[in-house]
Parts: C-alpha cells; sequence; structure tokens
C-alpha cells in the first residue's frame, strides 16, 4: 500500500510516493515540463507514477495535501481585508486566484485517479515541515522542531516538540505578515531578482558588502519580538510589488543594473545588512525554542533554513548543541512531510523509516535502454570506468554525473551533477561563466572525501550532519588556498559537500582522484541557469550538447554524447 | 518538441525532433542576448524583460496537464509546428528590420535564425503534406494559423479585460469586509497534542 504526499500550487510543485518498505518516489513537477519551479497541480508527475506503480484506490493508502488549502488561501486574505480599500488590488487578486489553488485538490487527483474520498487526507503547512524533518534523525524527542519561512496557513515561524510516542505539541508560532522570510524576498525584488529564486543570490551578494544598514532593517523588523514594521513593506497591497516607498527612502532606486560598480557596492551593503538581520532574527529564535523546549539539538525545516550562510554564521555562537536542516527544507520537501503526515495520522504511535537522503527514482526507473543505445557512445563499461573518469577530470575535462537515485532538494549531490576537477583553474571558470552562466559573484561547491575534509576546511561539529548534503558552509584552511583558490567565495567559505558512502560512484572517483593528485572536484547541478535539473536521457543528451559536455558517468560505464 | 523526441516510436523522427528542440535553445541563447545588451543601452527595468518560467502556462503557451504531442496525430502536429514556424519567421523578420541599421551584430544573428526556421517550416509541411490530402491540409493548415493567432491575442492582452469582473470582485469583497469587521478570529500559538486537535479531512 502506497501512502502519497503532495506540495503544489505555490512553489515547485512536488509528490513523495513511499510504501515504507523499499519503494521511495520523490519526483518534481519540473522535471516532466521542464519549466522551473513550475507550481502548478503536478499533473505530469502524479501520471509518471500512476504508470509506474500501477496506481489505483485499491493500492493507495491515503493521499495527503502539505497544507490546508482554505485556511493558507483564508490567512492572508483575512489579513488585508480588514483595510479593503488600501489594500485592493491584492484583495482582488487574491479573489481571483481563489479557484486557481489548492481548494480543488481533490478534483485535481480525481482527474487523474478515481480515488475515494476519505482516502484524500489535509496536513498543516508547518507541520509537513516538522515532519519532513523527521527523514534525516532517529531519536526524535532529543530535538526541537523549528520552521521558519514565508508564510503558510497564516503562520510565520512556528516551534513542536515529538515525543518517543509521537504526540507532536506546538509550542510557539508567529503570525503573518511578521515574516523573516518574507522581508528577505522583499529586498531580493528591491535588488532585482526573482522571488523564490533570487534569494541564493541576495545570500552570496551580501559577502561583497558591510552591513552599514543594520540600523535601518533593525528599524524594519523587531529581531527579538519578530515584528515587522509594514510600513516598508507592500505585499499585504500589492500582488507585483513586496516593497513600499518609504522603503526606496531608506535604500534610493530599486532594480539598478548591478553590473555597474557603484550599484553592485551599494546592493551588496543592502543584502549584507538583510543577511545580518535574518541571522540575528534566527538566532533569537533558535534561542527561544531551546529555552521553551529545554532541548538543545534542533531540526530547523522552511525555506529560510535554505540559507546555508545563516546556518554556518549560527554554529559560531554556541547557541545549540547540534543543528540540522534536512536537504529540501522548503515547501517542495513538505511533499516528503506530508506523506509521513498520512503515515503518522493512520499508525498513531509511528512515522516512516527513512534510511536514505537520496528518495527520488532511480535513473533505471526513469528511463528505456534503448535511449541511453541511441544517444550516448560506450566508451568504458570496464569495472575500471570510475578510474578512466577521473583521468580525464585531472586532463581538465568536464564530466556529467547521472546514475543511482535522483536528489530530493534544491542542490545535487553528486547523483545529477556536472563535475570538474577543482584544482584546474580554467576548467573551474569556464564551468561557471560559460556553462553554467551564473553570475561572477556566485562560487561554485566543492565535493571531497569525509577522510580528507579536515586538510582543507574547518566547520564546528555541531553542524557537521549538513556536510553530507550541501546544508552549510564551512570555512577555508590554508592548504586550500594554495592549491584550489578558485572554489573559496570572497568571504572565506566554501559550501562544501563531503562523500561517505564507499560504495557510491562519486566516492570511487574521489578516491582514484586522490591517487592522481587533486582531492577535491567541483560540484554543480546538471542544469543550465533559467532550466530545472535533469531528469531523463533526453534532458542529458540536450543540456550535454547545449554545454558542449563530452562525458557522462553513468551507473555502469563512461559514456561520450553521439552527434545525431 | 524534447518532448515529442521522448515518447514519438521512430528514431529518425526523434532525433530530428532533438536537433529541432537544440535549434531553439540555440535562438533562445541569442534573444537573450540581444535582450540583454538592450537592456543596458535604453537602461530598461531588466526586472520587466526578465523571463518568469511560469508565465508560459498564464499565457497559454502550454497547457498544465498535457503537451501538445499528446493530443495530437503526428501530421496534425507538423501542420501545427509548420504554422507555427512560419507565423514566427514573418515576425522576425519585422523584428531583424527593426535593428538592422544600428545592430549589425544582432540582425546578422537573426538572420542565421531565420536560415533555421526556414528549414524547419519547410521540414513539417512537406512531412504534412505527403501525410495529408491537399484538401485537409489547407483547411488544418489555415485552421492552425487562425488559432496561433488567437492565442498571442490572449496572451498580449490577458491583464487588458479582466477589469471587466472587477464591479462583481470589488462586491464581494465590500460584503465580506463587512462580515469580517464584526469577526473576531483568535489565533492558536500552542497546540498540547496536535495529531489529536487537528481533523485530516478538512481543508480548513
Ligand atoms: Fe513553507
Ligand atoms: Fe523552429
Amino acid at each position: 500500500m502506497f501512502y502519497i504526499g503532495i506540495s503544489a500550487y505555490y512553489h515547485e510543485s512536488s509528490i513523495f510516493l513511499t510504501d515504507n518498505k523499499d519503494t521511495n518516489c520523490f519526483v518534481k513537477e519540473e522535471f516532466f515540463s521542464r519549466i522551473k519551479g513550475d507550481k502548478n497541480f503536478p499533473h505530469r508527475s502524479l501520471k509518471f507514477l500512476i504508470k509506474k506503480f500501477d496506481l489505483k484506490n485499491e493500492n493507495i493508502k491515503s493521499i495527503c495535501f502539505y497544507e490546508k488549502p482554505f485556511k493558507s488561501w483564508w490567512e492572508i486574505f483575512y489579513y488585508s481585508i480588514k483595510n479593503p480599500f488600501q489594500n485592493k488590488d491584492f484583495l482582488i487578486n487574491h479573489l481571483k486566484n481563489f479557484n486557481k489553488g489548492s481548494i480543488f485538490f481533490y478534483t485535481d487527483v480525481n482527474k487523474l485517479i478515481n480515488i475515494s474520498r476519505e482516502k484524500i487526507v489535509y496536513s498543516s503547512h508547518h507541520l509537513s515541515h516538522c515532519l519532513y524533518g523527521l527523514s534525516v534523525i532517529k531519536n526524535v524527542s532529543d530535538y526541537v522542531y523549528v520552521t521558519c519561512d514565508g508564510v503558510g496557513e497564516g503562520e510565520t515561524m512556528s516551534i513542536y516538540t515529538i515525543d518517543d510516542e509521537y504526540k507532536i505539541k506546538k509550542i510557539w508560532t508567529n503570525f503573518y505578515p511578521n515574516s523573516i522570510g518574507l522581508l528577505y524576498s522583499a529586498i531580493t525584488d528591491f535588488l532585482g531578482f526573482e522571488i523564490n529564486e533570487g534569494e541564493f543570490k541576495v545570500m552570496s551578494l551580501g559577502s561583497f558588502g558591510k552591513p552599514v544598514y543594520e540600523k535601518e532593517l533593525k528599524e524594519m523588523f523587531d529581531v527579538e519580538n519578530f515584528v515587522i514594521n509594514m510600513d516598508y513593506f507592500k505585499f499585504h497591497k500589492s500582488p507585483s510589488k513586496s516593497f513600499s516607498k518609504k522603503l526606496c527612502e531608506v535604500f534610493g532606486e530599486p532594480y539598478l543594473d548591478i553590473n555597474e560598480k557603484e550599484n553592485f557596492n551599494k546592493y551588496a551593503d543592502i543584502a549584507s545588512s538583510t543577511q545580518l538581520i535574518l541571522e540575528h532574527t534566527m538566532k533569537n529564535l533558535i534561542q527561544k525554542a531551546i529555552n521553551l523546549s529545554g532541548r538543545r539539538k534542533v531540526i530547523l525545516t522552511g525555506g529560510v533554513a535554505l540559507n546555508c550562510k545563516m546556518v554556518h554564521n549560527l554554529s559560531k555562537q554556541d547557541i545549540f548543541e547540534e543543528m540540522i536542516i534536512p536537504p529540501s527544507p522548503g515547501d517542495s520537501g513538505s511533499a516528503i512531510g506530508a506523506a509521513n503526515f498520512a503515515f503518522l495520522e493512520k499508525s498513531k504511535v509511528k512515522t516512516i523509516d527513512f534510511n536514505s537522503i537520496f528518495l527520488g527514482p532511480k535513473k533505471s526507473l526513469i528511463n528505456k535502454k534503448e535511449s541511453k543505445d541511441n544517444l550516448f557512445l560506450k566508451i568504458n563499461l570496464t569495472i575500471d570506468f570510475a578510474n578512466e573518469a577521473a583521468t580525464k577530470l585531472i586532463e581538465g575535462e568536464i564530466i556529467a554525473s547521472y546514475y543511482g537515485s535522483t536528489e530530493v532538494g534544491p542542490r545535487s549531490l553528486g547523483n545529477t551533477s556536472i563535475l570538474c576537477n577543482a584544482r584546474n583553474e580554467e576548467a573551474v571558470n569556464n564551468l561557471n561563466l560559460n556553462l553554467k552562466k551564473r553570475g561572477r559573484f556566485q562560487p561554485l561547491a566543492p565535493i571531497l572525501l569525509e577522510e580528507n575534509f579536515n586538510k582543507y576546511f574547518s566547520i564546528n561539529k555541531n553542524v557537521f550532519k549538513n556536510l553530507e548534503w550541501m546544508g552549510t558552509l564551512c570555512d577555508a584552511k590554508e592548504l586550500l588556498y594554495k592549491d584550489y583558490a578558485s572554489i573559496i567565495h570572497i568571504d572565506g567559505t566554501c559550501r562544501t559537500q563531503i562523500v561517505k558512502d564507499e560504495s557510491s560512484l562519486i566516492y570511487k572517483v574521489l578516491k582514484n582522484l586522490s591517487s592522481k593528485g587533486s582531492n577535491i572536484l567541483v560540484n554543480t547541478s546538471f542544469n543550465i541557469s533559467k532550466d530545472p535539473v535533469v531528469f531523463d536521457l533526453y534532458d542529458v543528451y540536450v543540456n550535454m550538447r547545449r554545454m558542449n559536455i563530452k562525458f557522462v558517468l553513468m551507473d555502469d560505464g563512461l559514456y561520450q554524447v553521439k552527434d545525431i | 518538441m524534447l518532448f515529442a523526441a521522448k515518447i514519438v516510436n521512430n528514431k529518425k523522427l526523434s532525433d530530428g525532433f532533438i536537433r529541432h528542440a537544440l535549434d531553439e535553445y540555440k535562438h533562445c541563447f541569442i534573444f537573450t542576448n540581444i535582450k540583454n545588451q538592450l537592456i543596458s543601452e535604453y537602461k530598461i527595468n531588466k526586472k520587466e524583460l526578465s523571463f518568469v518560467p511560469n508565465h508560459i502556462y498564464n499565457k497559454g503557451y502550454i497547457y498544465k496537464d498535457h503537451f501538445i504531442f499528446e493530443k495530437k496525430k503526428l501530421n496534425d502536429f507538423a501542420i501545427f509546428v509548420g504554422a507555427n514556424e512560419a507565423i514566427a519567421e514573418e515576425k522576425l523578420i519585422d523584428f531583424s528590420n527593426h535593428l538592422k541599421g544600428h545592430k549589425p551584430l544582432a540582425f546578422k544573428q537573426i538572420q542565421n535564425i531565420l536560415k533555421d526556421e526556414e528549414r524547419h517550416t519547410e521540414y513539417s509541411l512537406r512531412f504534412a503534406k505527403k501525410n495529408n490530402s491537399f484538401f485537409s491540409y489547407q483547411i488544418k493548415l489555415t485552421k492552425e494559423k487562425v488559432l496561433s493567432f488567437f492565442r498571442h491575442i490572449y496572451a498580449n492582452s490577458l491583464n487588458k479585460f479582466s477589469f471587466i469582473f472587477h464591479p462583481i470582485l470589488i462586491t464581494i469583497i465590500i460584503a465580506l469586509s463587512l462580515v469580517t469587521y464584526f469577526l473576531k478570529l483568535k489565533k492558536k500559538i500552542t497546540d498540547e497534542d496536535v495529531m489529536k486537535n487537528i481533523d485530516p479531512n478538512s481543508i480548513t
């Protein structure tokens, strides 16, 4: 029997299916539609799952939506309708979207599977985040669960505890519009980046500036009591603009071209100040969670938790004993939390057993064998192929990887990546600027064996676990500057991933690489900016041709793109 | 096009679709470059011209639950592609004429795109002609051209006519604001037993 969780309509849509035995399958709608951040009901993903697992009413235990549809729609409407004339643009737009949203979730599901109504259940937004957090730990009662995002069902921050019998208590909540997540997004908007996509860029940009606007930003958000000053924001008034004139009086003109040096410096200062305010807020929030729960181990979820720089800076302040951010803490990962809710709701005293963070489908489930033969040439299918790949990497080749199960979060962890030798500066720069077409202020991330980590990096052990999925930054040591300078961010940090699993292909490649004089690879997601990560072999082929990458590592060997 | 390549049961066609998709990606890259040049030259607010992938849905260029290739027969798909490529060609010629005098490089790049598009049109329509009677070919081609015309009108006037519903929406808002004025909804800051207090079948 399958449990299915769905997250959709607001952020990138996704579905997670599990039988709590050997079958786990997490897919995003963007994998199929090829529209990055696709937020529609995941029709295509559900069709894929129906076909692959022969889904029908009889073999589905329940399908869970990650939040309460009406509540989610209503809570922000309720806030704005208190001033109907001032906020009319927002209200009109929100009313228009009523029928496009999750209210008709059951109907949308039913178009594809005939399922009985009682099998459709609804979790709660922050509860789904919290229950996803359980996927990376064992002793649930050791932790306090903190969620912080833009807004979900009118909540912006919440704190939960869970005991060994899986009784869940919510011990504190903060409400819309008091949202540090929405503030961060509004600044993202001001700086000319896309909301829900550009937040990473703001984080990176911040490292180039100084927090000279700390005082002004503290006027906009009270970091101790978690209260926002709405004079500076407009997201409750306007569907298209999130900041007000008053904010522009403080920061000047929005949407300037940051390719000009003067603008760049100014915007970097704004980004840096915003980052600082976020960190102060999160420090106080986590402190509050620890005080209220008496637990010093923290699971942090919600979109804000994707800010790995904040995680890194908080780790140095001796607030918690441990903090873990699961690989996909945003709304798309909540599909997994929703499935977990469905399971717990039936079992009462148990949640799903997760024994891997790679919850996506195996590449062999996605593709037909002929596709591989049609599109790729076999280069090396002997047991030695990882070694040949390492040799090519040493020679300066950029190689794609496509094997194992697909990753869950926004970061590729080696299974669906593009790799190059981090020691080869030319290859690294070529990959970042020409192939991936990223901004010059966004550095690429290193991947290495756990045993080599301490040679090159340092990190506080309270966030060490997150290195397995790039959930935090760490600091570069002297030796890294000597040989691998091109992967170090301007502030001396790296978003490093460590590899522990000796049976994984990336482990073998790295091991071979070490014997040839380099210990670190650059690992970046297998896509071009504004495109989703590759899903099937056709995407692999097309993306390799577009980026002019010749070789790809697959489960059984090293392949080369054919010319067709 | 990429999706068609994935599911068509004919290796030669599939390869052709892939080549077509690669061409389109290349064109997209060229357009993005021209756009960026224009943005910096005319000091346009880059956000106004930024590409938001989800807008493709709103503008009706792609269906939410299926791809065109799933719903059309191969012959009809070829006519659809051919007709739309031809329309795109005309628009591109117009656009490139605007650039002719002062942007020689962009003009040249667009001429190259035009060559590709001509090839696409020709190939698709030749295929369609071969597999349709003369009469049905002409009818289908005209139908696709008309549909495409309306699709563009729809995409370009999306927000222009939405005000028609505003009086109704404003009435609803006024009514709701009166009701909510008297509503005192309490928010729960804590919850002693979340799983017990939640109704899993409720949407509120
Ligand atoms: Fe959320
Ligand atoms: Fe074309």
